[in-house]
């Protein structure tokens, strides 16, 4: 890998954008996140395109990181695309960065037809505002809950999913056996958050202007785990990785009882093991009952040379029939407020427990994203405390309020 | 110090037989010159005297002892290589020292032995430098002071000098001489330069294909070759062979118009045979064969002439000092018949 | 225009490619990263002011990127260290008479031409403790399954295997190439002194390589350096940040932290690191040996 890859990529994006500028009079650039890219959207697209003859959607794929450097290298070279899909806390970050269009314009001009924000949750709205204006218009809203694997639990002697830490760290020591795990982990840091919060954590504290990281509801939650790994040996090590596949692929293949995880896996469960016998339970409570927050928002930015057409297509996206018909056939789940009441959504079970998280449901850096404070090295020195603790079985009573000294830090830094 | 002696040697690489079988004795303290041309067998045989190569068969005695499943390094030989072979990364005395430093002798004993030899061979105010920075007179000295440091029974040199131009050339060919009459210890030397092998040897070993075909002093090879092969190989410019044909009277030339010489052997009339005379041998005299010269070659102190024979051979004749002979000039030749010696043509082997 | 002038103009008339080449993709982003390294705010993509050393400064305060250096001069001195070791010890026996070494040479440098990005992501699936083949392999035998990717401390040491193993095919086959190179009658003249097969590998094998070492040395050390598709793919720099490479981080640092002034801060370090590094090595080996 190169010495300063960042640079040698806006070097050549410039090299790309001045060709690229001269060529697409009539192309809308769209960057979406490559396993998104579902049939319903392609169709809205190609709807799209035969609206408005002679428009071209130049639709482009990428993984979330890939996409992110993707886009700022973008943003340094004056070469934006004009609608771009973004994962958790990207839209206030840019939006500080004054790298968004702002979209109450757009969206007062077409109240009528389109009801936005008056149809999204509140949290999909909230999670996109800056300074009072709106700058993403939000195309999914997810959240991780508990799935489990029913037959393992009822073999077990257990016939319905633990709601409480208690119960579940007894279901979980029970169905642990040889080759098998009550509780597979996952190491990707989003995971962490549904104990904290459960436990009565936070992130951020907006009060305090300072993480929550070395509270005692952070510490029991990480200990709680860490004890789940280490004492009762009813969980395996996370195993760090770039993809937050393992704990999916370890209950697929039935050697793992329970996992936390989101709609976005209910597909690869399916088509990787069709014949397991799994279901959806809601978020377990300690002191409370909360989860994880996720999802997408579309976002326009300023430098976009298609702003209207841009919106044209967020708009067809984000349309009550394509969400059902996604979710249906992708099980993701949507922020359109019309979308849960659709009917043939709430027939479907899956879909159904995962959309009953959502009210408790928290964006994990969203306390801190909205302060225009937030920087990623904060989370890598946190992961780093986590995984001291849940790897090497660390205190975390004394490895968490250093790591939480350190991120305030660089929060203070900013 | 110690002679060498050869019992019945034998070495083959797989199907191809380069050393039949070959017997040699090689005195204490002489100076032995292997001499053939390229492919004669001359420098694997040298090989396999220093253990370079494995013996297929036979025996190596180095004085009275066997050597022949030796490792080089403990047949008690040195040998100085034809392109030098100095270690690139070592300077002179390191060079120089190395075999001393692998046989564990004392740092000042070491320094003692390379000074010594750095001394003999004028390498003195050379010691601290890497080969690369020595001209190639210098690092073949450095290649032979290797060899004298390590006070060995037998010196091995490989084609030592083909390497160098001509003046050079001769100069190390005195000095190794000189180096000879010092030192008095067995030398063993490939060549294929009959010059190198006349000047230097106590002894000429001369090989074709694997086998020798004569051992004797270089007089006595020169003098009496015991085959057409070594007579023509030795000597400069080579022996003339003219194809002549015996009768009741002596030998008749067909490119001698005339000439008939009683060599006082036996005759066989009819019986073709080839008759060799050195080019210094010849004399010119009124009474001799008519013979066209084609060139002439004026180096001061001796004229050559060139003719050319029927079968395309060149005859080349001493002309003995300057003399107003030209290119188309025709001279007159004799033949001593104590001079001329004569080869079966078919055996090439001498007829006495 | 005379000549000479004709000449000379021909000449740069060739060079111009490369000349722009590197003005475009080289010391111009060189350039943009020096300048951005001494702002503030959002060089490059938004408002930037002059910070001075700040950036620099930040460096040492920062405990990720004192982690990542350490991270990575472990990683770049295991990766050159082990590399060279073993492609010599193959090398060695390699260039020799030896019936299938070009079916070995083959096998060996086939990781070389795998893509980064498949094998690593191999090497992540053989290796992970609960989906991976070797774990699987090892309860089968019964011995007890590692746990090295969940290991702070030994997952590093995964990342230099494979790095190892990556690049070994290459520098066996520079070692190869090296060692038929050197002239034969050396070892000979070696033998006559007295040199076993040992000494021969101390004193002729060994420095005579001294060339290629310091070569291989540099180019695998600048490349280990500079590593992050590894850890980016196996470990995402876990467990514990163990993995964190600088380019990593740098990474991290612009793309996902937005704070491309102080990336180009760490860049610009990691250039000089690199520089100097490359410099002392090439003072400490680099030995003039000409054959002649």
């Amino acid at each position: 890998m190169s010495k300063s890859q960042w640079l040698q990529s806006s070097a050549l994006a410039l090299a790309l954008g001045l060709t690229a500028a001269s060529a697409s009079a009539e192309t809308l650039r769209v960057y979406f996140n490559a396993g998104h890219a579902y049939d319903t959207y392609l169709e809205a697209i190609a709807q799209f395109e035969a609206d408005n003859p002679g428009w071209e959607v130049q639709f482009e794929k990428f993984q979330w990181p890939d996409l992110r450097t993707k886009l700022v290298a973008d943003f340094a070279a004056d070469n934006a695309p004009d609608l771009v899909a973004t994962a958790g806390g990207w839209v206030p970050e840019f939006a500080f960065q004054d790298l968004l269009l702002p979209l109450d314009d757009l969206a007062a001009r077409d109240q009528a037809e389109f009801d936005f924000p008056g149809d999204w949750f509140d949290p999909a709205i909230a999670k996109n505002t800056v300074n009072g204006k709106i700058y993403g218009l939000q195309i999914h809203l997810t959240c991780a809950t508990l799935v489990y694997n029913k037959d393992m639990l009822a073999e077990a002697g257990y016939d319905a999913p633990p709601t409480t830490w208690d119960e579940f760290r007894e279901v979980a020591i029970a169905t642990t056996k040889p080759g098998v795990f009550g509780f597979a982990p996952n190491s990707s840091f989003f995971y962490y958050w549904p104990w904290v919060f459960q436990n009565g954590g936070e992130y951020f504290d907006t009060e305090t202007g300072e993480v929550g990281f070395g509270s005692e509801e952070t510490i029991g939650a990480m200990q709680f785990l860490a004890d789940l790994i280490h004492k009762d040996r009813a969980a395996p090590v996370p195993v760090a990785g770039a993809d937050y596949e393992g704990p999916q692929k370890l209950f697929t293949s039935e050697r793992a009882a329970m996992i936390l995880t989101g709609p976005w896996d209910i597909n690869p469960i399916r088509t990787g093991n069709p014949d397991l016998n799994w279901a959806v339970a809601p978020s377990l409570s300690n002191a409370t009952q909360a989860t994880v927050q996720g999802g997408v928002a579309l976002a326009i930015p300023k430098g976009a040379q298609h702003a209207d057409m841009a919106w044209d297509l967020a708009k067809r996206l984000t349309d009550v029939e394509v969400e059902v018909a996604t979710s249906l056939q992708y099980s993701m789940t949507m922020p359109r407020k019309s979308w849960l009441a659709d009917e043939r959504v709430q027939a479907d079970p899956l879909l159904g427990q995962f959309g009953s998280c959502l009210p408790y449901s928290k964006d994990v850096q969203l306390p801190l994203t909205l302060t225009g404070k937030y920087d990623p090295a904060v989370d890598a020195v946190m992961r780093q405390a986590v995984e001291e603790v849940l790897y090497s079985n660390e205190p975390a009573a004394e490895v968490l309020p250093v790591a939480a000294e350190e991120a305030n830090k660089i929060i203070a830094a900013k | 110090m110690a002679g060498v002696t050869l019992n019945a040697v034998r070495k083959d690489y797989g199907t191809f037989l380069a050393i039949p079988e070959l017997d040699l004795e090689i005195e204490d303290g002489e100076f032995c010159v292997f001499v053939g041309p390229s492919g004669c067998g001359k420098s694997t045989l040298l090989r396999t005297i220093a253990g370079l190569e494995d013996l297929t068969d036979g025996q190596i005695l180095i004085g009275d002892q066997d050597v022949s499943d030796r490792h080089p390094g403990e047949r008690g030989v040195a040998m100085v290589f034809q392109n030098y072979a100095l270690y690139p990364h070592m300077n002179v005395r390191q060079n120089m020292g190395y075999a001393l430093r692998l046989a564990r002798e004392p740092k000042s004993t070491i320094s003692q032995k390379v000074e010594r030899a750095a001394d003999i061979l004028g390498l003195r105010d050379h010691l601290d430098r890497k080969p690369a920075e020595l001209s190639g007179g210098q690092r073949q000295r450095v290649a032979i002071g290797r060899a004298i440091v390590r006070n060995p029974k037998v010196f091995l040199f490989d084609e030592p000098l083909s390497n160098l131009d001509a003046e050079l050339r001769t100069r190390m060919r005195l000095e190794l001489s000189e180096l000879h009459q010092t030192l008095s210890t067995t030398m063993i030397y490939v060549t294929h330069d009959q010059v190198e092998a006349m000047t230097l040897a106590d002894k000429i070993v001369v090989l074709r294909a694997g086998r020798i075909e004569q051992v004797g002093s270089p007089l006595e090879l020169y003098d009496n070759p015991v085959n057409k092969f070594v007579a023509g190989f030795l000597g400069s410019p080579s022996m003339n062979f003219l194809p002549a044909t015996m009768t009741a009277n002596g030998l008749q030339f067909a490119d001698l118009d005339g000439a008939c010489v009683d060599f006082g052997t036996e005759p066989t009339p009819g019986k073709v045979v080839m008759v060799g005379i050195r080019p210094e041998h010849l004399e010119i005299s009124e009474d001799g064969a008519p013979l066209p010269l084609r060139s002439v070659e004026q180096l001061g102190g001796v004229t050559y002439g060139y003719a050319i024979l029927q079968s395309g051979e060149e005859f080349c004749v001493d002309l003995k000092g300057r003399r107003d002979i030209r290119a188309g000039d025709t001279i007159r030749l004799l033949i001593p018949p104590s001079r001329a010696l004569v080869f079966d043509a078919d055996t090439e082997l001498r007829i006495r | 225009m005379t000549y000479r002038q004709r000449r000379a103009l021909t000449a740069y008339a060739f060079l111009l490619p490369a000349i722009v080449y590197f003005i475009v993709f080289f010391f111009w982003p060189i350039a943009i990263e020096l300048w951005a390294s001494f702002r503030s705010g959002q060089p490059l993509i938004g408002k930037s002011e002059f910070a001075g050393m700040k950036n620099y400064l930040y460096i040492f305060q920062d405990k990720l990127a004192i982690k990542a250096i350490s991270a990575t001069m472990i990683y770049a001195l295991g990766s050159t260290v082990f590399t060279l070791l073993l492609a010599l010890g193959l090398a060695s026996i390699l260039a020799g008479p030896l019936k299938a070494r070009n079916t070995i040479r083959a096998i060996l440098f086939f990781p070389y031409i795998v893509s980064f990005v498949i094998s690593a992501l191999m090497w992540k699936s053989i290796l992970d403790p609960y989906t991976g083949l070797l774990n699987a392999a090892l309860l089968k035998v019964g011995l007890p399954p590692q746990y090295w990717l969940t290991d702070p401390d030994a997952a590093i040491w995964v990342l230099v295997a494979v790095s190892v193993w990556k690049d070994i095919g290459y520098a066996v086959l520079i070692y190869i190439a090296a060692i038929q190179g050197i002239p034969s009658h050396l070892y000979q003249a070696a033998e006559l002194d007295g040199a076993r097969r040992h000494h021969l590998f101390r004193d002729i094998t060994l420095p005579l390589l001294m060339p290629t070492t310091l070569f291989l040395a540099v180019v695998i050390m600048i490349a280990s350096m500079q590593e992050m598709a590894l850890p980016y793919l196996m470990t995402g720099g876990g467990p514990a940040n163990a993995t964190r490479l600088y380019s990593l981080h740098v990474y991290e640092t612009a793309f996902q932290g937005l704070n491309i002034g102080y990336a180009s801060a760490l860049s610009f370090v990691m250039f000089l690191l690199i520089l100097l590094i490359t410099w002392v090595q090439f003072k400490l080996l680099n030995r003039d040996i000409r054959h002649v």
